[in-house]
């Protein structure tokens, strides 16, 4: 029997842009289950400073799941990963917050996920696989233009 | 003397001094060019900096001056910065296409310490003649509503930046 991968799409109601993603769930289970529970996802869309071309969205309330398929620490265009930072991981309250998760999506190469202390691994849990093209367009506009609404849920 | 020179983002002003005495050359050639206004852009891949390319006219191609630059950079700490078009492969679409390859920009550090020039996109590895990158200038103070506005430059977009000689 074939099991078809799960699928989720990502929407920028703003921009009427949609993007369909696959979960990984052969390399990621643990992680595609939960964030597969924790859909649909909505907030804003945040460009990195760290990480090249990534745009990140938290999880509200935070998720934590544990370190799985991990990068390697380099990620490519069309990678959606997860990563949770503890709290006192980092000096201050990045972005506002002690502790926080999020997903984050890679829309063009030259890209690793970064934070002060230097690379981070993350779990990479899907792909997406229709309208890389517009993802991109979108994460360079948010360089010039600031945040993003955006919708992560059940295709 | 140091020259000092002000910095007005967006309506928020902070004050930088010119480090004359390591890097006058640099400071020259870079007082010659003000006034000078453009619109600021949020960096992603150091951390809390932002960016006022220097295009047209006032584009600045300054050969390496100061060699102590590795190594992260604090906050308050203004780069020249000049990238020959050989060092990005590709193009960056989301700059300006003038600067979309070659480029020189003025790299204003506003938060915690970042990664600055060892950043990918920059001179890791280095290529000595195709980049420079010289800390010209630092703020005496960064005022809060200062800060707030750089950080504008990621959430909200590009910011109205203007750069003048103070004395």
């Amino acid at each position: 029997m074939i099991t078809l991968a799960k699928s989720i799409i990502l929407t920028f109601p703003g921009e009427k842009v949609i993007a369909k993603a696959e979960l990984l769930e052969q390399d990621a289970a643990i992680t595609c289950n939960a964030i597969w529970k924790t859909l649909p996802v909505k907030g804003k869309a945040i460009h990195d400073i760290w990480s090249g071309h990534v745009f990140f969205v938290f999880l509200d309330p935070t998720v934590v799941i544990e370190s799985e398929n991990l990068s390697r620490p380099d990620v490519a265009p069309g990678d959606l990963f997860y990563y949770y930072r503890p709290a006192h991981y980092f000096r201050g309250a990045p972005y506002g917050r002690l502790e926080a998760s999020e997903i984050g999506v890679v829309y063009d190469r030259d890209s690793q996920p970064r934070g002060p202390r230097g690379v981070k691994l993350v779990n990479v849990f899907g792909k997406i696989t229709e309208n890389l093209d517009g993802v991109k367009k979108i994460g360079n506009q948010m360089i010039t233009q600031g945040n993003k609404d955006f919708v992560i849920n059940k295709a | 003397m140091n020259r000092k020179i002000e910095f007005n983002l967006a309506g928020t002003k902070a004050i930088a001094i010119m480090h004359d005495d390591r890097v006058p050359k640099t400071c020259d050639a870079i007082w010659k060019i003000l006034p000078i206004e453009g619109r600021s852009i949020h960096a992603n891949w150091s951390n809390r900096e932002i960016m006022l390319h220097l295009g047209g006219k006032n584009f600045l191609k300054i050969e390496q001056e100061d060699s102590d630059v590795e190594g992260p950079v604090a906050p308050g700490d203004i780069r020249y910065y000049y990238r020959a078009p050989q060092m990005s492969r590709g193009s960056q679409k989301a700059y300006d296409p003038q600067f979309s390859r070659e480029l020189s920009e003025f790299a204003i550090f506003y938060g915690f310490p970042s990664g600055g020039e060892t950043d990918p996109i920059r001179s890791r590895p280095s290529q000595p003649g195709l980049t420079a990158h010289m800390l010209f200038a630092t703020f005496e103070d960064i005022p809060n509503d200062f800060l707030l506005k750089c950080w504008d430059n990621r959430t909200k977009g590009l910011q109205q930046i203007s750069v003048r000689r103070l004395e």
